[in-house]
């Protein structure tokens, strides 16, 4: 268990590696740097002890030897303030940039990862590791790996130098001040579960709090409040029980810690003097060993502190190298843009094994054919125009664009064929123009103002504050019904052979669904051009009551299809769903 | 953060007791120095090894004594803070208990939420630091200051000067640091708004295939964001090495001052040694300041912003605590508008509801409906007119009366996290079986019902339901209890057409006023008024026949929905 977890890190390590390679030559500089400022830092208290034996009593001060100490002490001092400085700007420039690249190889793994993979995610999560995970990278890993070195130089060193003084004491140091490790251990691994007991209760009093702020106002309209009051009231307590413990076993490591260092340092201060009164050290060397002493037990004292961070940026490196490594959605090879047949045969395609959705579904859909699809909701209405427009690959059986199986076709080429209007809006934040522009980027203003003009939106637009050149974004400001009519701007502009219209219009009310549903009728049956091969799924029966075929579906199958007339006359579901709509 | 002390009470006595440990820790941490002065000057000068050992155990004791008080410190201070952290937490959730539903929608949601849940916990735990730590700091300092004052008087300017030169470089740093932070900040938020925005539109961007320029926009992004978090580095990275040196360039001020004077036998070598450990000392307790500086600032504005939850003023309550169930008129809009704030959402409203009938109330998104409808939940309050229910003003009553008689089902669906039971018991907690059975059945969720069962587990949110079985286990809450009047707000979107039928004539076969608000005509379409609301204004009432041939936008309504009959 332990082991797999220290292989799985080593792993994480290891891809970690192929970001900060590019920057090996800053962080090997920044080592070099870090190693300089340690051992200036080292020899600090060395200069301080030789300057105080230089002051023996009145009239014995050795003044020639103590300035060249303080000016020898005033070069270290300048050396390891620039070498410091130098180091963590070095490690830091190579932990930005070797985020950078971690993070732009995220993004690019998600923007060609399968639409399975963000459908099944949750968003905030993914967002979360691209922004916060990431710089975790920067401050823990890079920050850890300097952090570390300098101490393994410094305990090194000062072992070095106190040896240097007298063996026994440095003995004496090295064995006792360890124990303060010893010491944080055992108190890290007792307050780890009341950690872990806090981490939880405050889950489900945080779950209750917004359960019930979500919820206010059916909680205001049912009196519900004293009730939800105190549940909350005791989550509450016993959060402050466990929350008490966790809090005061974690402060013991400080004052633990001191303990131990302290008591170090009487032992190195009577050894020191002992040995002082034996002639052996002389009392700049105690001043040195005790400096020594404390110098000796920092790195130790932060360790724990240390290591957990750079742990915990482990795992969250982990999380964005993850993403990294997302296998894109494997491509055909011919570039073909449809022109708007289509042929479904012998059709399987599930999410999940366990539950077949489609099975064996046969479909033809000659050039300019409206078909709309009905049906209640999860009867595979969406999973369909999901398949249609290869954002996800069908379990068995082929999908034929011109007679042309869909599987060696590249994605790319298919979508062109089709113009996607969904019952979700999507605005990004730029302009309105860029935004109606999208998928013609090179588009005249002329174009875009005609696109416009056909979706009965070209008025709003212009009394915006700045036209054409408004920044919108998906917030507030503009109505869902007109972030519709500029979605379908879109594909005004780009004008594809074939469309998708998934519940477009579902999100508006009425009125502006009238208008809507003009500019849907203008795009399918243009006035002077070849009619397209249109698939629409609605809610509203009044909509698809012109379709040249209707497609009844239940549970993943087609169960009725023929036009609106052959069907009511059938009166079988379709017949059902359609009096049910309109019975008064 | 001061305001909030108030809920120390009760903990007070520990509250002055947990610094009251500290400053007795740090004196003993403050005698170490002077200790080892005295074990160089007299025992080694001496050659006293005795005089040596008793001296050293002494400062082995006062480790041993400080631990012991320390830890008592730490464990006065966490009782401290976490019981203010409850008690806070208990406070803020009971006050938004009380707050009016429009002064929590004023707030919003998610901000209460983290009002209530990080912002106290980074509150409670400045607590426990300012306990801790925070007035360690002047301890030490000042305490170390005296021991050098005591020693000599003139290197102790050095201390001084030492002092306020750390501080003021680290002011500077901070400074410097922040405005740089706050940018690099920003970009990261950029991070996360391109991504978040990239996942939503997943499908339009891979059907448009701009996947390049989605990324193109990204790595533009994430450049800047490596370039400012380092420019910032830049800067803060300096706090260190600039601190280890003016601390050093003091001790080498007292190396030669102390070297003079002791030439001239003004000071000992131990008393210069004791000196260097007092700068040390304080030293390492200022360059903590900067985190105690950036905690505090952090928690400050989380105090604020919990304060303002605690200081938002709660309403008086009507007085009247029984509806007169045999009025005539349940409910009377007479004038009434309301703006949320500008222009007015509902304008002149004014229609009687009668005990027993139903009301239809239709209109667009946009329209004024919910708002209608909040209006008589007292939700809001109107800014003009006057709303009657049961025959007396709507502002008269109290809350729990009011709300009592009134089966509200909101137009966003609320399901608790719990079993089908508990979340119907809402209502009512002493509803029997049999009621909360029949209940589900005129919602028309038998089939819920019996898939599910009264004890079956709804999941936080009701992720296990879908929207249609969300909405009927809603109206079955409502159905629940008896009530006066019913609000059904837009109850059926989410149900098929017959279902919406099948319900709409269970619930007519129920006693008590309804009111049914809708889009759609066929929720509307049998009631025994109609209201047609657009803009915030009735353009229409009267029956579905009349509307039809009176009203324009019900007209255009019907035809929308019924265009090929």
């Amino acid at each position: 268990m332990k082991n797999t977890k220290a292989q799985k890190q080593a792993g994480t390590m290891r891809r970690l590696m192929k970001y900060l390679l590019p920057h090996a030559w800053l962080l090997a500089l920044a080592f070099v740097c870090a190693a300089i400022s340690s051992v200036g830092m080292l020899f600090t208290p060395v200069v301080i002890g030789d300057a105080v034996d230089c002051m023996l009593a009145a009239g014995k001060v050795d003044f020639e030897r103590l300035t060249a100490l303080i000016i020898a002490l005033a070069v270290i001092i300048c050396a390891v303030m620039l070498f410091q400085w130098l180091m963590n700007l070095l490690a830091q420039r190579a932990a930005h940039y070797a985020v950078k690249g971690a993070r732009k190889d995220g993004f690019s793994a998600l923007t060609d990862a399968p639409l399975g993979y963000i459908d099944s995610h949750s968003h905030g999560d993914l967002t979360a590791r691209l922004s916060v995970d990431a710089d975790q990278i920067a401050d823990g890993i890079v920050q850890g790996a300097t952090q570390i070195f300098t101490g393994v130089v410094t305990i090194v060193g000062t072992l070095v130098l106190m040896i240097r003084i007298n063996l026994w004491i440095a003995v004496a140091v090295a064995a006792l001040t360890p124990l303060s490790l010893l010491v944080s251990f055992l108190v890290a691994r007792g307050s780890h579960k009341y950690f872990t007991r806090q981490t939880h209760v405050r889950g489900e009093l945080y779950d209750c709090a917004e359960e019930t702020i979500k919820n206010r106002a059916l909680i205001a309209a049912y009196g519900y409040a004293p009730r939800a009051q105190a549940e909350f009231g005791q989550k509450n307590e016993t959060l402050r029980k466990c929350g008490f413990k966790a809090t005061f076993y974690s402060s013991l490591v400080n004052p633990s810690t001191r303990l131990i260092n302290s008591l170090v340092y009487a032992v190195a201060a009577v050894m020191g003097t002992v040995y002082a009164i034996d002639g052996t050290v002389s009392v700049g060397d105690i001043t040195k060993l005790l400096l020594f002493a404390n110098q000796f037990a920092r790195p130790l004292n932060e360790i724990t502190g240390v290591i957990t961070e750079f742990q915990t940026s482990l795992a969250a490196a982990k999380r964005i190298l993850d993403l990294t490594e997302i296998a894109p959605q494997d491509d055909g090879g011919k570039a073909l843009v449809p022109c708007g047949d289509v042929a479904i045969r012998a059709l399987d395609f599930s999410y999940v094994p366990e539950k077949p959705l489609i099975q064996n579904l046969n479909l033809d859909v000659p050039q300019g054919t409206m078909v709309a699809i009905v049906g209640r909701t999860g009867c595979g209405k969406t999973t369909l125009i999901n398949l249609l427009m290869r954002f996800y690959d069908p379990t068995a059986g082929e999908l034929l664009f011109d007679g042309e199986n869909a599987a060696e076709l590249t994605r790319s080429g298919v979508r062109k064929g089709f113009g996607m209007v969904l019952q979700d809006t999507w605005i990004f934040k730029g302009s309105v123009r860029n935004n109606i522009a999208y998928g013609k980027p090179d588009a005249t203003d002329a174009e875009v103002k005609a696109a416009a003009a056909a979706c009965e939106i070209d008025g709003f637009i212009e009394r915006m504050p700045d036209g054409y050149d408004t920044i919108i974004d998906d917030g507030d400001g503009i109505s869902q019904g007109q972030k519709q009519l500029i979605n379908i701007a879109r594909i005004m502009l780009t004008d594809p052979p074939m469309l998708i219209l998934d519940e477009a219009t579902s999100n508006i009310d009425t009125r502006t669904e009238q208008r809507v549903q003009s500019a849907f009728d203008k795009l399918l049956r243009p006035a002077n051009g070849k009619k397209k091969t249109g698939f629409v799924v609605a809610h509203r029966l009044s909509t698809i009551v012109n379709a040249d075929v209707i497609l009844v579906m239940d549970k993943g199958n087609i169960i009725e299809r023929g036009t609106h007339k052959e069907l009511l006359a059938k009166g079988g579901a379709y017949a059902e769903l359609y009096s049910a709509q309109f019975a008064s | 953060m001061f305001k909030l002390l108030r809920f120390i009470k009760g903990h007070t006595a520990q509250a002055i007791a947990a610094p009251l440990c500290k400053l007795i820790e740090a004196i003993a941490e403050l005698a170490v120095p002077m200790i080892i002065a005295a074990v160089i000057d007299v025992g080694i000068a001496d050659g006293d090894k005795s005089y040596v050992v008793k001296y050293c155990s002494l400062i082995a004791i006062l480790a041993v004594g400080g631990f012991l008080i320390s830890v008592t410190g730490q464990y006065l201070a966490s009782k401290v803070a976490l019981g203010f952290g409850t008690r806070v937490r208990n406070a803020v959730f009971a006050h938004i208990n009380k707050l009016p539903v429009s002064e929590c929608d004023r707030i919003g949601g998610a901000s209460l939420v983290t009002r209530l849940t990080g912002d106290v916990v980074n509150c409670q735990n400045a607590l426990n630091m300012t306990l801790r730590l925070v007035l360690r700091i002047p301890f030490v300092v000042i305490g170390a200051f005296v021991m050098s004052m005591i020693i000599d008087p003139m290197l102790s300017l050095m201390f001084l000067a030492m002092v306020v030169v750390l501080s003021a470089t680290i002011a500077c740093v901070l400074r410097l640091t922040m405005p740089r932070v706050k940018r690099a900040q920003k970009n990261l938020d950029e991070i996360s708004r391109q991504t978040s925005q990239s996942l939503t539109g997943a499908r339009v961007i891979r059907a448009f295939s701009k996947q390049a320029s989605a990324k193109a926009d990204f790595d533009a992004a994430a450049e800047t964001t490596a370039h400012t978090n380092f420019a910032a580095m830049r800067i803060s990275t300096l706090l260190t090495p600039l601190t280890f040196a003016v601390v050093n360039l003091a001790i080498i001020a007292v190396l030669w001052f102390g070297g003079v004077k002791i030439n001239t036998d003004r000071l000992s070598q131990g008393e210069v040694v004791a000196l260097i450990n007092y700068l040390n000392q304080a030293f390492f307790v200022i360059v903590n300041v900067g985190n105690v500086f950036s905690v505090f600032t952090r928690s400050s504005a989380c105090a604020a912003r919990v304060n303002e939850i605690l200081e938002t003023p709660v309403p008086e309550d009507g007085a009247i605590t029984e509806i007169n169930a045999d009025a005539p008129h349940v409910l009377e809009f007479k004038d009434v508008s309301f703006a949320y704030d500008g222009d007015y959402d509902v304008r002149d409203v004014s229609f009687t509801l009668d005990a027993g009938q139903t009301l239809g109330i239709i209109g667009g998104t946009g329209s004024g409906k919910t708002t209608l409808v909040a209006l008589i939940e007292r939700f809001y309050t109107p800014d003009k007119g006057e709303i009657y229910f049961c025959g007396e003003k709507l502002s008269d009553y109290a809350e729990r009366a009011l709300r009592g008689g009134i089966g509200y089902v909101p137009q966003r669906t609320a399901v608790l996290e719990g079993t089908l039971s508990e979340n119907l018991k809402i209502a009512d907690p002493d509803a029997s079986e049999q009621r909360q059975i029949a209940a589900m059945e005129t919602a028309q969720a038998s089939e819920l019902l019996s898939s599910l069962g009264l004890d079956g587990h709804i999941f936080a949110g009701g992720k296990n339901l879908s929207g249609g079985q969300r909405q009927r286990v809603n109206i079955a809450r409502a159905l629940t209890r008896d009530n006066i009047l019913y609000l059904f707000d837009d109850a059926t979107s989410a149900l098929d057409y017959k279902t919406e039928r099948d319900f709409i004539s269970a619930v007519n076969r129920i006693s008590g006023a309804k009111i049914f608000v809708s889009q759609r005509i066929s929720a509307v379409s049998g009631c025994d008024n109609i209201i047609v609301l657009d803009g915030g204004k009735i353009v229409g009432c009267g029956k579905h026949a009349e509307l039809k041939a009176s009203c324009p936008l019900y007209k255009e309504f019907c035809d929308s929905q019924q265009k090929s009959k």
